[in-house]
């Protein structure tokens, strides 16, 4: 698997106080990559230096885009992911509760946002960027409720609406801040199962923040492990061991198998 | 009904029809983004900043002796304009480590420029009279020279939201999405408040204080409640805008009130109808 992107040696914080230090690790093309740990470990800051919006403190984040994809970017070559926005194309599905209810805006029209990089300004959305957005919703299963309004939706259903979105713009990189926060377990399998559904139709690289280890125990193929300052990554097999998890949480933990499925027990 | 027809003729009726109803589309149609980022004291703030302008700019020409009395002294403008902006553009600023929530920051210029404005009028021989018109300002003394300002400012605010709504859109709405797509958004939100501080800092001069806080966030409001799309809800501001301002002119001129409070009024009747109507 080729490298996507790459953590180097990077120290990630707020106002010069590090939550993260000395990051080093890379996402492959078209991986299933899961960020687990508890609430405040730093998994929404990976993700925002991640999409360049967080500067680090140290190191670089760096990406590589294919030969031919880019014309400003040196071929196959890493680039800065804070000094070129954009360039490898994101789609960004935040944490739940982070966009405001007041904007009167339907399905279609955040869905439509996915494509206003791609648009450049001044351009108007035209009838690829509306094909777009319409395959979108209909990935998602959204396709009747394009002309609702967001504010009007459940929360699954927004969260839909924003992978939706993520789709719209052609991402390489799907970034979901837990998606399947406050979902019932059929919203939560319903989300998962569509995610790992796009990845393999689509190819998409996937970046999967939660803090339930066991949502990811069985889609993701790489983790890492937050926890107290601390970080554990290695495949999904090393990593979900009792002898791993024991040592980093500091409590007993067993690793089951039921119907060919792993299941973390505590 | 007669004297609404001999209001019509009168030339500075006129005159102040199409002056408050720029200053009514342009502070409705901002007000949709001002309401939904949920910053409404930016008007305020802005508006107390601009008067300090003046004020200052009173006592810096009192200090040089060069005013003449009962007039603005040349610097008041200019003054007025810099700060505004300035004061805009301060507020547009999103460090995503931000010590302070934007409303405090806000509500600390708001206090800070009132304080000052009164402490340097104390100061300054005459400037009160200045400033309370300031405040208050008088829709009803514009000049045509002032119109055609006005069309030039709403020409220039027009045409960059024409070519820039989605990504003042973008920006305010989900702004890290945006700087995922690769938007600049520190930008496109400094120049979002840029042209709230320009409209501010210009209508103020025309419609006073009271006048463009209120349509910076009556009209917004009342179209929010009907519930329409994005645009449609910018268009319904804009139109319950014009449509209380002039309806306020024409009430205080047969009623023979200020003009001002009368729009403000019809603003609130209008939003109260709007309120009605989504609870029936
Ligand atoms: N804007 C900010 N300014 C200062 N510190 C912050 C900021 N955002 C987060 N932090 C700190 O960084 C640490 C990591 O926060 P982060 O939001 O990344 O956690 P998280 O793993 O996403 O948690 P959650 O599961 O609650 O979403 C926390 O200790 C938090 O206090
Ligand atoms: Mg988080």
């Amino acid at each position: 698997m080729n490298d996507l992107i790459r953590f180097d040696h990077v120290t990630l914080g707020y106002r010069r106080r590090a939550v993260l230090r000395e990051l080093r690790f890379a996402i492959g093309a078209g991986e299933f990559f899961g960020i687990v740990g508890a609430n405040g470990s730093g998994k929404t800051t990976i993700l925002r230096a991640l999409l360049g919006i967080l500067r680090p403190l140290s190191g670089n984040v760096l990406a590589r885009v294919e030969p031919g994809e880019s014309e400003s970017l040196p071929d196959g070559g890493w680039f800065d992911l804070c000094a070129s926005p954009g360039a490898l194309r994101f789609g960004y599905v935040p944490q739940r509760g982070f966009l405001d209810d007041i904007y009167p805006l339907r399905v279609f029209d955040i869905t439509m946002m996915g494509r206003y990089g791609a648009l450049g300004f001044l351009a108007r959305p035209g009838a690829r960027d509306r094909q777009l957005v319409e395959q979108s919703l209909a990935h998602v299963g959204l396709a009747e409720l394009a002309g609702r309004r967001y504010a009007d939706l459940s929360g699954g259903q927004k969260q839909r609406v924003l992978i939706a979105r993520a789709l719209a713009s052609e991402a390489r990189v799907l970034v979901l801040d837990e998606p399947t926060d406050g979902m019932d377990i059929e919203g939560r399998c319903g989300i998962l199962d569509l995610i790992c559904r796009l990845r393999t139709e689509l190819g998409v690289t996937v970046v999967f923040v939660t803090h339930h280890l066991n949502e990811l125990s069985n889609a993701a193929q790489r983790l890492l492990l937050l926890h107290e300052g601390t970080m554990q990554i290695g495949t999904a097999d090393e990593i979900l061991t009792s002898a791993v998890l024991e040592r980093v949480y500091g409590v007993p933990v067993r690793v089951e198998q039921f119907d060919g499925k792993r299941v973390v027990l505590t | 009904m007669n004297k609404l027809l001999e209001m019509l003729q009168q030339d500075f009726m006129l005159r102040t029809l199409a002056g408050t109803g720029i200053v009514a589309l342009l502070c409705s149609y901002l007000g949709v983004f001002i309401v939904l980022r949920r910053a409404v004291f930016v008007g305020a703030a802005l508006s107390q900043v601009s008067s300090f302008g003046v004020a200052l700019a009173l006592f810096l020409c009192g200090c040089w002796g060069g005013a003449a009395h009962g007039e603005l002294p040349w610097l008041a403008h200019p003054m007025a304009l810099i700060l505004t902006v300035g004061a805009a553009l301060l507020f547009a600023a999103q460090p995503r480590e931000r010590r302070l929530p934007r409303e405090t920051i806000i509500g600390v210029a708001y206090a800070a420029a009132g304080a000052l404005t009164i402490l340097v009028v104390a100061v300054s021989a005459g400037a009160e009279a200045q400033v309370v018109n300031l405040l208050f300002g008088n829709v009803l003394t514009i000049s045509d020279t002032g119109i055609v300002g006005l069309g030039v400012l709403a020409l220039l605010i027009g045409g960059t939201h024409a070519a820039f709504f989605k990504e003042f859109l973008f920006v305010s709405f989900d702004p890290d999405m945006a700087q995922a797509l690769g938007l600049r958004a520190r930008w496109w939100n400094a120049l979002l408040f840029l042209t709230i501080g320009l409209t501010v800092a210009f209508t103020i001069r025309v419609a006073g204080a009271l006048v463009v806080f209120s349509f910076l966030v009556l009209p917004a409001a009342t179209a929010l409640l009907l519930r329409g799309t994005m645009r449609m809800t910018c268009v319904v501001a804009m139109l319950v805008g014009v449509l209380s301002s002039a309806g306020g002119i024409a009430v205080s001129y047969v009623a023979d009130l200020p003009s001002g409070p009368a729009i403000v009024c019809v603003n609130a009747g209008l939003l109260a109808l709007a309120g009605l109507w989504r609870a029936r």
